[in-house]
């Protein structure tokens, strides 16, 4: 990509009151690419989605989209700005139906006219809504509630789509789902994606490039085959067994990410 | 100063004799704490004395006989001292292994020193052992501490502690009796430990060092920094190491002093903090760490905190002149200090767990000055001292009153030294070790006419205050011919908070160049401070940022150098080392052969 | 900066953990109790004004801070007490009879309320509450034989063994008493399983509940010990105005109460008694502030409530954590100087979740 990137992060930091989350981060999306940030629980993932899209302010550092400085700019700013974000735990609206919580995601539109035909584009993608169009959003499982707030977030036409953990508490089956929908948003209609993932395997699939995120730092990045080809991260992400043998298991390795 | 001459402790002339009438006369004093579920527990000196006794007449009770090796594979912990302490009492070598070694490195250990009996602290340490153990036959008993995830190993050498002590606890005379009958026929000649020298350089060599080694040692080291039965020490550093094996095991032996283990690696500075010892040993880059920790905090401190720190070590620094030249300090200047410490100084000694060090030591490797007169002016007597495990960690030393900053301090009592016709530095008295355990060439070469040979290139000045030039063997000669100390740039280079450690290139080569292995920490800080992007530990050397900034450290030290000596170019180790890697060492130095021969790419680079 | 050497589990449960603390506390309550010595009858007066607010906001902290149930309506706990205690008074028993007899039928009522607003939460339990208090100001308004109704009823001086307290450093030191014993007591409570199950039941009905408590029982336990200690406090306070009318315990009360803790620190037993000072210190300020002013200013109306409500709103506006939460972050500057780290308490945005179906 000899662009600018459409998402530049540079340096950022984010405290929790006295508690530094993560220290130095810097990564980069290009548009249409989908790019993943990896790492366990508490390693800082989810705390640098919501640094870029306002929800927490970063003490240094700064974001900048397409071309526009929005370090610490409030959420709903960030939005018109053509932000996406589809938090944790998807909070979708619990008393709007599955109707309303989509057409909330148009709010800020000012061409109200193709609202329909975007609806149907969603419902393109995500059938299993269809039926449950006038259905309290509440009474969906948590599957259907997560491509709701999916489609939520695209009725907004976003630049860019930023997933906090989609595949969060969904069974193997829904994940696999939601990750064929997300390849497929990305390759048919071009929807430029961060994506924050603790599934490493399923992230990985679709992504273009990852970010690896330790206590707040990034410790190793690279392209989709860097990240499936480096032993560390295969064995430490994806599962893969080293040789085998009592003298080759690797106690109390410090992951030192060559 | 004969060899003859007898020395003795408390009229206690061996450990185990020494031992054994410190339990009877101190009885329930406190000799240890342990870390345990949140909650630091007490381990009286009759405790030390019964458990290290049922696991001496254990060890009797399986055949080991006197002048046999016990082998100790354990991180510091109560256990390690015990099993310590039991294999001297019966008259065995006891010899101690870093946890860190790989499998081939434990197997040439044992093997060299002929160990029969092994302790190690776990499954991981277990797991080294069984790989080697078709080859380590005289090794007929392994006891393991920590039986986590061994429920159902089921191995007839295998022993765990609890079944090992139960086998002390056979309710027989014979045992008890032979087990006094071992102390008691204790000479003072007679090896007490073997420890092997991690060296930088070729195989593992293992030290015989004797009773009378030790109870010197402890006494030398009395007259320097004295110690009482009321101070507290930290044991972090691995025990197999000669210095913390003799501030753990050995000083406290001698002067009633208590102990207290960390709980782990990862809380060692917390614990350090937790127990607030009144005596400290820390290599060089565990004071750097100390001081970069506190210097990273003030970068977030307020204006107001700040100013007065540096006014507060003003003060201080002051004061520590006076001290360090063995001169009365003046009222108002110590009024001053006392302020300053009251006010400012005395917190950021309570969160570095040094309010109440009244003898900070470093030495194993060269300190910056600064650094020094930083941790004075702190209020942290800080004095530096140069030993070796072929002199029982402590040749010569700084202490109060006697001071010269970039020596390494005098002699104590007892001990001469002289240098030789080349600088190398040859000491003699009852400290020097017994000679390396089967390796009758090499002891040979090492002491000759009971001076030892230190191999370390040294300068006495005319106040007898020793300064440590280079190891002999790393003096590099140029193909100008020029003879270059290779430590003294890198001891330069290393002083900056920004380098971990740097080897220095140059042997028959036209110029000198360096590689180098920053502080993450400092630098990521660095980066941050000044909006430079990075991503990882690679991408953070790579940036133009930080080269420049490891550029300017260079030409700053380049400056105080001769033409000769100045660094023509540098390339950064761009991963994280750990002491797993063979480029470290166990006390995370760099090993300069490795060095040179892994990186012989980035090396010819620089050449060409 | 105290680095605590833990050598034994009960460390931890200790009210005063370290040799500072005890140091601290122990010169406060020597120098409370030695007040009378220093201080004149109008301070006097005032300081014991202070503790009465105290022993009040001390059970409504009970209840709000630690239990997380609003109440709107504290006064008439206030109520119930001052005038069962000066009933007992007036019908010739001691004050060892009147004043247990205050905050157990302070606790009945407390009882009362408890039962039906146990059972709610949020908007409608303020509301609940709110209504017990104009019940019981209607009682007091009504009941004339007992209360004496609107034209109000004159209040004996407490009775000990025998002795009449009569001079105000005697009342003030009665009070002081009291209410170290009752803070000691809510302290207790705090450091047990029962106040920790208070404290659940604040945080998160459902995950206590998950753990095997009971969070009406909790609750009906915490109004009543609140309404006991509020009653007490209203016991005293009787004493300290010598005459009581039902419009002395009205909403404004209430609310009074419930802004004192709020702003002294919610959740804290400290902030009680740093409420207690804010608001009982502004009172006296203000009126000695009126008559030294030039009348043109001093005699405006409304300047009371008027410099009461702008400092008010300033401590909610700077300092939402209250007065106590100043102080901590006063204490931790000269605590961690000169480490402390600049934005230490910085507060991080939050966008807090609109409130699910329980």
């Amino acid at each position: 990509m000899s662009e600018s990137p459409l998402l530049k992060v540079r340096n950022i930091e984010t405290f929790y009151g006295p508690v530094i989350a993560i220290r130095g981060i810097s990564l980069d999306v290009h548009k249409g690419q989908v790019v993943s940030i990896l790492g366990g629980n508490g390693a800082g993932k989810t705390t640098i989605l919501k640094t870029i899209c306002g929800a927490l302010e970063p003490q240094k550092g700064t974001v900048v989209f397409s071309g526009q400085d929005i370090t610490a700019w409030q959420p709903d700013k960030t939005a018109k700005q053509g932000m996406g974000h589809v938090p944790e735990g998807r909070e979708v609206f619990p008393f709007l139906t599955v109707k309303e919580n989509l057409e909330m995601g148009a709010y800020n539109r000012k061409e109200k006219n193709d609202i329909d035909a975007d609806l149907e584009m969603v419902f393109h993608y995500f059938p299993d809504l269809k039926n449950k169009i006038n259905l309290q959003a509440v009474l969906l499982s948590g599957g259907q509630q997560q491509m709701l707030a999916m489609g939520r977030a695209l009725m907004m036409r976003p630049e860019i789509l930023l997933l906090d953990e989609p595949s969060l508490g969904l069974s193997p089956l829904l994940v696999s789902e939601i990750f064929d929908i997300i390849y497929r948003l990305n390759t048919e209609q071009g929807v430029t994606m961060l994506l924050v993932e603790q599934n490493a395997h399923m992230a990985l699939k679709v992504s273009h490039a990852g970010y690896v995120i330790e206590v707040g730092r990034i410790v190793f990045d690279g392209d989709r085959d860097a990240l499936l080809n480096n032993p560390d991260i295969q064995e430490f992400y994806l599962g893969k067994k080293r040789a085998i043998g009592r003298e080759k298991r690797r106690w109390k390795m410090r992951k030192t990410w060559r | 100063m004969s060899t003859e001459e007898i020395i003795s402790l408390d009229n206690q002339t061996s450990i185990p004799a020494l031992f054994r009438f410190r339990a009877q006369t101190l009885k329930n004093k406190v000799s240890m704490r342990e870390k345990h579920f949140g909650i630091w527990r007490t381990f009286s000196w009759n405790q030390y004395y019964s458990n290290s006794a049922r696991i001496g007449k254990a060890m009797i009770a399986l055949g080991l006989k006197s002048g046999q090796t016990v082998s100790i594979l354990a991180d510091p912990c109560k256990e390690w001292l015990f099993f310590d302490l039991a294999a001297q009492c019966i008259g065995c070598v006891s010899c101690g292994i870093y946890t860190t070694d790989s499998a081939p490195q434990i197997l040439h250990i044992c093997k060299d020193s002929d160990t029969t009996l092994l302790m190690v602290e776990n499954e991981e340490q277990l797991d080294k052992y069984l790989a080697v153990e078709e080859q380590l036959p005289n090794i007929h008993t392994v006891v393991v501490l920590d039986s986590t995830g061994l429920a159902d190993l089921d191995h007839p050498k295998v022993v765990m502690l609890e079944q090992f002590y139960r086998l002390g606890d056979e309710d027989t005379e014979d045992l008890e009796s032979e087990w006094n009958r071992r102390i008691d026929s204790s000479e003072p000649n007679d090896t007490a430990i073997l420890v092997y020298t991690s060296g930088t350089t070729g195989a593992p060599k293992g030290a015989m060092i004797s009773n009378r080694n030790l109870i010197f040692i402890a006494q030398a080291f009395h007259e320097f920094y004295p110690i009482t039965a009321e101070d507290e020490s930290v044991v972090y550093l691995p025990l197999c190491h000669i210095t913390e094996r003799l501030l753990s095991v050995f000083l406290p032996l001698a002067r009633c002093s208590t102990v207290n283990f960390i709980e782990g690696q990862d809380t060692a500075f917390e614990n350090i903090t937790e127990v607030s010892p009144t005596y400290f040993l820390g290599v060089p880059r565990i004071w750097e760490k100390m001081y970069s920790s506190i210097t990273l905090r003030m970068k977030d401190a307020t204006w107001f905190g700040r100013k007065a720190l540096q006014i507060a070590i003003s003060a201080g620094s002051r004061a520590a002149d006076f001290e360090d030249k063995g001169l009365p300090v003046p009222a108002h200047v110590r009024l001053m200090h006392r302020a300053a410490d009251l006010l400012v100084l005395n917190n950021i000694k309570v969160l570095l767990g040094l309010d109440r060090v009244r003898i900070g030591l470093t030495g194993a490797a060269p300190i910056s000055p600064d650094l020094i007169e930083w941790f004075r002016a702190l209020g942290v007597p800080l004095y530096e001292a140069f030993g070796q495990t072929e002199n029982v960690a402590f040749a010569c030393g700084n202490y109060r009153g006697q001071v010269r900053l970039g020596t390494v301090g005098k002699p104590p009592p007892g001990v001469e030294l002289k240098t030789a016709e080349d600088g190398e530095l040859m000491i003699r008295g009852p400290l020097v070790f017994k000679g390396y355990y089967k390796q009758a060439l090499k002891t040979a070469e090492t002491i000759v006419d009971g001076w030892l040979y230190t191999g370390d290139i040294a300068e006495i000045d005319a106040d007898g205050f020793v300064k440590i030039v280079d190891r002999k063997k790393d003096i590099i000669i140029t193909s100008g011919g020029k003879n270059i100390s290779p430590s003294e740039i890198e001891n330069q280079l290393k002083f900056s908070p920004y380098v971990t450690d740097a080897v220095v290139i140059g042997d028959r080569r036209k110029y000198l160049t360096c590689l180098v292995m920053i502080d993450n920490e400092t630098v990521s800080q660095f980066a941050q401070e000044n909006n430079v992007p990075f991503s990882d530990f690679k991408s953070l050397c790579a940036t133009a940022e930080v080269q420049s900034l490891v550029k300017s450290e260079i030409e700053r030290i380049n400056l105080s150098l001769a033409q000769a000596e100045t660094l023509k170019k540098f390339r950064l180790i761009d991963k994280q080392l750990t002491v797993e890697d063979d480029e470290l060492t166990a006390s995370m130095k760099l090993k300069r052969n490795i060095v040179n021969e892994k990186y012989a790419g980035l090396i010819d680079q620089m050449y060409s | 900066m105290r680095i605590l050497f833990k050598t034994n589990y009960k460390q931890d449960l200790n009210l005063a953990k370290h040799g500072g603390h005890r140091f601290w506390y122990g010169l406060l309550i020597l120098v409370l109790f030695a007040a009378p010595l220093i201080l004149g009858g109008y301070y006097i007066g005032e300081a014991t004004r202070i503790l009465i607010y105290a022993m009040a906001g001390l059970g409504l902290m009970v209840l709000t801070g630690f239990t997380g149930q609003v109440s709107l309506g504290h006064a008439a706990f206030l109520a119930i007490g001052a005038y069962t205690n000066a009933w007992f008074l007036a019908q010739g028993f001691s004050s060892f009879v009147a004043l247990p007899m205050a905050a157990l039928l302070s606790m009945i009522g407390g009882l009362l309320v408890a039962i039906p607003a146990a059972r709610m939460s949020g908007i409608y339990l303020a509301i609940a509450t709110l209504a017990f208090a104009i019940i019981v100001e209607d009682f007091a308004g009504h009941l004339n034989s007992i209360t004496g109704g609107n034209r109000g009823m004159m209040v004996d001086v407490p009775t000990l063994f025998g002795y009449q307290i009569w001079e105000s450093w005697e009342l003030y030191l009665f009070v002081l008493s009291i209410l170290v014993v009752a803070t000691l007591a809510v302290l207790n409570i705090l450091r047990s399983p029962l106040g920790r199950a208070m404290i659940a039941v604040r945080d998160s009905e459902v995950s206590s509940q998950a753990l095997g408590v009971n969070p009406m029982k909790i609750k009906v336990f915490a109004f009543t010990v609140s309404a006991a200690i509020t009653g007490l406090a209203g016991a005293f306070l009787a004493h300290y105005m010598s005459f009581l009318t039902p419009q002395i315990f009205g909403i404004l009360l209430s609310i009074q109460l419930l802004l004192m803790i709020v702003l002294g620190g919610l959740g804290t037993v400290h902030g009680v008694f740093f409420g207690a000072v804010l608001i009982g210190v502004l009172e006296t300020g203000i009126s000695i502030a009126k008559d030294t002013l030039p009348s043109s200013i001093g005699g405006l109306p409304g300047i009371e409530p008027f410099v009461f409500g702008v400092i008010l709103i300033s401590v909610i506006v700077f300092e939402p954590t209250g007065i106590y939460g100043r102080w901590i972050k006063i204490r931790s500057y000269m605590e961690f100087f000169p480490i402390y780290r600049r934005k230490s308490f910085k507060r991080q945005r939050t966008y807090l979740k609109t409130e699910r179906l329980r």
